[in-house]
């Protein structure tokens, strides 16, 4: 199979997750995008890039998003219960 | 032949390693032994004086390891000490002040060897996927620490700081992704043979915004503000110093890849945008570190001018970051001594500081000025460095800019210093003992005003350090 298709799924992916991350209100949903955006250059990297070497680099992005995920959910649920929202507009403590 | 490189590398490495090892040290030994409860900040701040003296000489040539993953040169040799010595007035800073509640001590001086440990990898970063796992490894253990206190302002600062900063990781990485596909390898040195494509532009593009976010160029600066101000003011002070040097070395290392071209006008843009934008946003702040926070985004914009100096313009940066790292640690510890809640005091509560600590305020003031780029002291000849290497590249009308705004930057850092002498006291000031706080701001005040008179020794070791980049 060629690597063309796949290239063109990681690229609309990672557009609609960008789109998603900025348009959406909630953190959990934009956690979720950020690591949607993760896994569409991970599809990327392991579709179009030459060699074994690539392959390496989509595994340890592999362990890089998931600690970022681990880190933000930390944060979502420290936060939670201080400010007993998860909208972002509602989280407004410092000035903007 | 081979014997040398490998003993400076079990040299050089041992420092890294060291900071690794002592984060374990603070996270868990409190918790087997219960007399060493409390003393984590002395281990910590122990280990990283021994870590600084593996770097008193530089290595003889540039060594690369790892399949040119990492290079080690009197250039890393350079910023690793500059890395540790930021680490060790933001350990003094957190034992004089914990940022951290009394329970998670450990984990608060574990994630700062970690992110120590992640800016050193990142200059010394010597292909694209190296620098940006280095970058993870700085940032990711940041937002802990900005919300340590769970507290509202904390909290806040922590998952803007989050959001954004994994955003531009996402885009960094996707950038990464295309390039991976470009060019036969990461490195570099591979990146600056390859081919010219469009799309390569777009990774590019992709991987450059994802390190302006870090370095805090406009318009990718929007965390800055509500992030510096909302974490605990030990930590602004570590992000503030070692977040933008390990951003701009590695924005550098990129910008230095082109001749002109696309990039260079890009590079060009962000630099105008971010000057500009950024004094006139600070002339509005009301909070001490607020402005900071905005002043370190402008100083940002000072730095992408100085790229294009070419060599002479790195050299510049060299300077800058060290002065730059000393007068804005120093302001924020400023800030650090007069808080009385989380979001830091007021410009206004600075009034009648003169009378009250006239050492105080002086130090201030010479942070102040320094920042603003007021002759004799460093900040001065930092700026004159960066935009006289511009101006010999011949780009004037950049170099005109960047004088102007920074002309507008003396407004605001005037200001804090007039509220300072000539505004009465609100409230009369209770005395206090000085500490290891006013230490560190009179070790800074002095660094400030003698790399400026000065200013000989370091600008002979950032043209050494330049030399092998």
């Amino acid at each position: 199979m060629s690597a063309y298709p796949l290239a063109a799924v990681s690229f609309v992916l990672f557009t609609l997750a960008a789109a998603g991350f900025l348009t959406c209100g909630s953190l959990v949903r934009m956690l979720m995008f950020l690591e949607l955006m993760l896994n569409a250059a991970n599809i990327a990297l392991v579709a179009l890039g030459p060699g074994t070497v690539s392959q390496a680099y989509a595994v340890m992005l592999f362990a890089i998003a998931a600690a970022e995920a681990g880190v933000g959910l930390a944060l979502i649920i420290a936060l939670a219960p201080v400010f007993k929202t998860l909208e972002a507009e509602n989280i407004r403590e410092l000035k903007g | 032949m081979i014997q040398e490189p490998l003993s400076y590398a079990a040299s050089a490495l041992s420092g890294p390693l060291l900071l690794v090892l002592a984060a374990f040290a603070c996270l868990l030994l409190p918790l087997f032994f219960r007399q060493l409860r409390g003393t984590q900040g002395l281990i910590a701040l122990g280990a990283t004086l021994v870590a600084i003296t593996f770097y008193r000489k530089a290595p003889p040539a540039e060594f690369s390891f790892f399949c040119g993953a990492l290079l080690l040169s009197p250039l890393s040799a350079y910023l690793w000490a500059f890395a540790l010595a930021v680490l060790a007035l933001v350990l003094v800073l957190s034992i004089a002040r914990p940022a951290a509640p009394e329970e998670s001590q450990g984990e608060y001086y574990f994630l700062l060897f970690m992110a120590a440990t992640g800016l050193m990898v990142l200059v010394a970063a010597g292909d694209l996927f190296t620098a940006f796992i280095a970058l993870e490894l700085l940032s990711l253990p940041l937002y802990a620490l900005a919300g340590i206190r769970r507290s509202k302002p904390g909290l806040e600062a922590a998952y803007k700081y989050f959001m954004l900063g994994a955003f531009g990781s996402g885009m960094t990485v996707m950038g990464i992704a295309i390039l991976n596909a470009l060019y036969p390898a990461l490195t570099f040195t591979a990146l600056k043979t390859g081919p010219a494509q469009p799309l390569a532009l777009a990774g590019f593009l992709l991987v450059i915004s994802g390190f302006a976010f870090k370095t805090a160029l406009v318009p990718f600066h929007m965390w800055v503000p509500d992030a510096y101000e909302g974490a605990p003011t030990q930590v602004s002070a570590f992000m503030a110093a070692s977040v933008k040097a390990g951003g701009v070395i590695v924005l550098w290392r990129l910008f230095s890849l082109f001749n002109g071209g696309p990039i260079h006008a890009i590079f060009w843009w962000l630099a105008v945008i971010t000057v500009v934008s950024a004094n006139f946003m600070a002339l509005a702040q009301k909070g001490l570190k607020r402005l900071l926070a905005y002043s370190s985004v402008a100083h940002a914009g000072y730095l992408a001018v100085a790229f294009f100096g070419g060599q002479r313009g790195f050299e510049a940066v060299l300077y800058y970051l060290p002065v730059y790292a000393m007068a804005t640690i120093g302001a924020f510890s400023v800030a650090l001594l007069l808080e009385k809640d989380e979001k830091g005091p007021l410009i206004e509560d600075l009034a009648g500081l003169a009378k009250a600590r006239p050492w105080l305020a002086g130090a201030m003031s010479a942070f102040m000025f320094s920042l603003a780029g007021v002759p004799p002291l460093a900040g001065f000849f930092a700026k004159f460095y960066a935009f006289s290497g511009a101006v010999n590249s011949g780009y004037t009308g950049l170099v005109v800019i960047a004088v102007l705004m920074s002309a507008v930057s003396i407004y605001y850092y005037l200001k804090v210093t007039v509220i300072m002498y000539m505004k009465p006291a609100a409230a009369e000031r209770p005395a206090e003992a000085p500490g290891m706080i006013e230490a560190v701001i009179f070790l800074l005040a002095a660094g400030v005003i003698l790399a400026g008179l000065f200013s000989r020794p370091l600008l002979i070791l950032a043209a050494e350090a330049s030399r092998w980049f």
